[in-house]
């Protein structure tokens, strides 16, 4: 190929003879170059592979080529030579599978990345030679070395992205809490399943529309609206936390919801949107209402508590004292509720309760609160209401509880309440000042007779009356350390046998004061009762009958049917001190048990129904007699007469008394006596006043008879000094 | 020239794949040594057909474009050799012999490129080179290069052949390595008078 001719080589152009021209390039190039003959044998070698071979080119000239390199014999260039002198082929000798087959340095010493092609050249006739060209790739082979990493490490990162948003769309997904994200302008970006539940629009519907659109708050209470709290949020550039009571509308539905907003800020603080977080709390909300009711309401009546009433009872005092308006507080007990409870169980008990707690409200104001303050006891706040109407609303309490039966497995019961009245004036220290004065009250009433009001006396009246108390507190010791008490006897009569009167007696007990007069038992008991004096008293009894008939026994045989009946108060019966100091002097005397006789009330006695059989059983086993003392006076239930080991059965004369005249007072009274009869025990009528009411005991078959129509009590000393004549 | 009408009989073409699946093994010993792995190579068939129906028949194969590598040879007859994968199979073949599973680009690299350039050489010049030992003429093959493309912008980048009727010598090629198996062609582009060129050359040879 001739060059110079070559028109490209313009006149203003250096020009160079063709053979010099190519020998500077093939000196001057910056690609490494090599011709080999058909033997191998290295003809022509440039100062590029000079330069990065480190060897000289008369020093590779003429040598072999495989020789030189010896590695070279089994690689692609060998191939590639062969294929170029042998089939006039060229080759591509690439980097990548061929790693540096020539030993070739940079400047800095490091191996140089290179890419081979290998021509066959024909220099002559028939004769082939080879062209090796090596060019320099390592920059490239850098820069895909960079790229792919920078390729690897993009994907890693976009790997790690994905995840993370996966990760956070399956949180989002899963917490309980909605989540609604906005941009900046309040329209929504993201919504989670749950905030598509709470608010009923899905997210597709709610894409890019304003939150404030679909999210509309009320206060639980007021029912006034409440602005969106992402606007509040984006406005503000703050969180906004709403632990309120807010309600979020679902369509007509209201949830109870508890909700915050936060902004989005980027690392300049620039605000890009807001993340709405909100939670249904209806039933937190539901529980905890139902919570405060149950801490201010009794579970089994629903009325208020006593917390709720001593709460209301304190605002009444503070508002007292400053309007100085009357108003009054009263005190419920119900009388003969216990009996309900022991012979038809709790259930019957609780629900003797609710139906008495449903009759007393229905009588009730509305701004007057009843609660139930314990077992059987109720409370009446009455605001702004004075001493007359108190009492008149105090008895018509009363009267509704005496007319409620109470129905209860084919059995009706009748109940009472005993009401005690306390005024709330405002000059009172504290509430419970004023509930243990109604208390009290409420005492009186049931020591009164029960199923009755008994208003608290304030003041003066209240001071007269507990100085009173007091008094018959020392009088009541006084007489117990002198002995004041007298001993009468009444006797009780053998119906069958009329014509002889009965030696059968029952003890009473008088009081005798300074002037010699004698107090009924009526006056002192009760204030005995209160003061813990009752058992001391009935010891008195005790011993002094005891010492009585040994004195009548030194002077005259006491006769052999003889019968005399203490009676024993509630308190005495859990007295263990008592019962033994009994049984000792039982044992110790010569006067038979078989004489004695001790009268308990039924109330008395189930008040305590175990401890009071244990110590019935005791006597008995002495050898003593025991009698149900005014039985019918109560809720009489039968179902006690089984358990209780008692002889006589003492029917109240309140039945007894008009049996003469009221015809159910008769069945009554028969009914009891049959019952008594059946099983086994003495009947015993009291209050026989007159002949008619005795004829009609006789008729009914009641054994005995006792009252001032038989006869009047009468000092012990005289029964026996008549019986010693 | 009809689609239809053969352009060399079957007794050549038969001639020609013997040839060929010689040229097929050497080239498969090459690349095994290469890359140290074995590889196989196989022509199963060989047919002479018109330019257009090389398109078509290599198109139904080659859905998206096509890359590979050209060369162009002279000698006794010339043309242009080229050797065609499916773009995807041309990744996975490179990807076989490089052992680079991890690496997900669509595209081949630079570095790959250059490998699959020197794979497809080795294929081209054993080809080339079993026909010119076994008609003992000389052919000269030339640098090869990667191509890449549509089916027609390939074909089409062979200028002198352009406005000739060309004919393909073409050559279905089943490549084998580590596992894979992948389906390539091999085209000889050459003009009407290398063709004949070619066939008495055969005629030649086989003393006809």
């Amino acid at each position: 190929m001739s060059v110079t001719n070559n028109s490209e080589f313009s006149v203003n152009q250096p020009h160079y003879s063709s053979p010099e021209l190519f020998k500077s390039i093939f000196l001057g190039t910056e690609l490494g170059l090599i011709i080999i003959n058909d033997e191998l044998n290295i003809i022509e070698w440039n100062p590029w592979f000079t330069k990065h071979s480190g060897i000289d080119a008369k020093d590779a000239k003429g040598k072999n080529l495989i020789e030189l390199f010896p590695t070279l014999e089994k690689s692609s260039i060998n191939r590639g030579i062969v294929s170029a002198i042998k089939n006039g082929m060229s080759s591509v000798i690439s980097h990548t599978l061929n790693k540096k087959p020539f030993p070739l340095l940079n400047n800095f010493n490091q191996a140089i990345q290179h890419q081979i092609t290998i021509k066959p050249l024909t220099l002559e006739e028939n004769k082939r030679y080879c062209l090796i060209q090596v060019v320099d790739i390592s920059a490239n082979v850098n820069r895909e070395k960079q790229l792919i990493g920078h390729v690897k490490e993009n994907k890693a990162i976009s790997a790690k992205l994905a995840e993370e948003k996966e990760r956070a769309h399956v949180t989002l997904n899963s917490i309980a809490d909605a989540v609604i994200t906005t941009d900046k302008e309040g329209r929504v970006l993201f919504m989670n399943p749950v905030a598509e539940i709470l608010t009923g629009i899905s997210e597709k519907e709610a894409q890019y529309k304003n939150v404030a659109n679909f999210y509309k708050l009320v206060h639980e209470d007021t029912k006034e609206s409440v602005p969106c709290p992402v606007a509040t949020c984006i406005e503000k550039q703050d969180v906004i936390a709403n632990e309120t009571d807010h309600c979020l509308f679902r369509g007509n539905e209201q949830l109870s919801i508890t909700d915050s907003a936060a902004p989005i800020l980027d690392d300049n603080g620039e605000i890009h949107g807001a993340v709405l977080v909100f939670r249904d709390v209806s039933q937190s909300r539901a529980l905890s209402a139902k919570l405060n009711w149950q801490a201010l309401h009794d579970p089994l009546t629903s009325l208020a508590n006593r917390r709720q009433f001593e709460f209301k009872m304190k605002e009444l005092l503070k508002k007292s004292r400053l309007d100085h308006l009357q108003h009054h507080l009263l005190y419920l007990d119900l009388d003969q509720f216990k009996v309900v409870n022991d012979t038809c169980g709790h259930d019957a008990g609780d629900e003797l309760l609710k139906q008495v707690s449903a009759a007393l409200e229905n009588k009730l104001r509305k701004s007057d609160l009843l609660a139930r303050l314990g077992g059987d006891e109720f409370g009446v706040l009455l605001e702004s209401c004075d001493a007359e109407h108190t009492l008149a609303i105090a008895n018509n309490l009363r009267q509704i509880v005496e007319d409620f039966r109470f129905g209860w497995k084919n059995q009706s019961f009748k109940i009472g309440v005993s009401i005690g009245i306390a005024e709330i004036t405002g000059i009172e220290a504290n509430a419970s000042e004023v509930l243990s004065a109604a208390d009290a009250a409420c005492y009186i009433a049931k020591e009164s007779g029960r199923n009755r009001v008994h208003f608290h006396q304030t003041n003066a009246s209240a001071s007269s009356e507990h100085q009173q108390e007091m008094q018959w507190v020392s009088r009541l010791h006084e007489a117990l350390d002198n002995d004041a008490f007298e001993l009468h006897l009444q006797r009780i009569q053998n119906i069958s046998v009329l014509d002889t009167p009965s030696n059968h007696y029952e003890v009473l007990l008088r009081m005798v004061d300074k002037n010699d007069k004698l107090i009924p038992p009526g006056a002192f008991l009760p204030a005995a009762e209160r003061f813990n004096l009752i058992s001391s008293i009935d010891q008195w009894v005790v011993e002094n009958v005891f010492k009585k008939l040994h004195q009548v026994n030194k002077e005259n045989s006491l006769p052999d049917d003889l019968m005399i009946a203490i009676n024993l108060s509630g308190l005495s019966m859990v007295n263990d001190a008592l019962l033994k100091r009994i049984t000792d002097l039982l044992d110790k005397s010569e006067i038979p048990a078989s004489y004695f006789c001790f009268e308990v009330t039924e109330t008395a006695a189930i008040s305590n129904l175990t401890k009071a059989v244990e110590f019935l059983q005791q006597l008995r086993s002495k050898g003593c007699k025991i009698a149900l003392d005014d039985f019918g006076s109560g809720l009489s239930s039968f179902a006690y007469l089984k358990d209780l080991p008692i002889d006589y059965l003492k029917i109240d004369g309140y039945f007894v008394k008009d049996i003469a005249v009221d015809g159910i007072d008769k069945a009554f009274v028969e009914s009891i006596n049959q019952i008594g009869q059946v099983m086994g025990l003495q009947t015993i009528a009291e209050f026989v006043e007159d002949d008619s009411i005795l004829e009609i005991l006789t008729e009914l078959g009641v054994n005995y008879a006792q009252g001032y129509g038989i006869h009047k009590p009468t000092p012990f000393n005289e029964i026996f000094r008549k019986k010693s004549i | 020239m009809s689609d239809k009408q053969p352009i060399l009989d079957d007794f050549f073409v038969d001639a020609v794949a013997e040839v060929l699946n010689v040229g097929m093994g050497s080239a498969a010993a090459s690349l095994s040594e290469m890359i140290s792995d074995e590889v196989n190579l196989s022509v199963p068939g060989v047919e002479f057909v018109s330019r257009l129906a090389a398109t078509k028949i290599i198109g139904a194969k080659a859905k998206t474009d096509v890359s590979g590598v050209h060369q162009n040879f002279q000698g006794a007859f010339g043309g242009d050799a080229m050797l065609l994968f499916p773009e995807e199979q041309s990744l996975e073949l490179v990807r076989a012999v490089l052992q680079q599973d991890d690496l997900s680009l669509t595209d081949l690299t630079d570095m790959e490129q250059e490998a699959m350039t020197e794979i497809g050489n080795v294929i081209l010049n054993a080809c080339l080179c079993s026909m010119a030992d076994m008609f003992s003429q000389e052919i000269q093959g030339e640098i090869p290069e990667f191509v890449k493309g549509s089916l027609k912008q390939v074909f089409s980048a062979e200028g002198s052949l352009e406005n000739t009727e060309a004919v393909v010598l073409l050559l279905n090629m089943d490549f084998s390595v580590d596992t894979k198996n992948l389906q390539g062609y091999v085209t000889f582009l050459m003009d009407v008078e290398s063709v004949q060129q070619f066939k008495n050359t055969i005629e030649n040879m086989l003393g006809m």
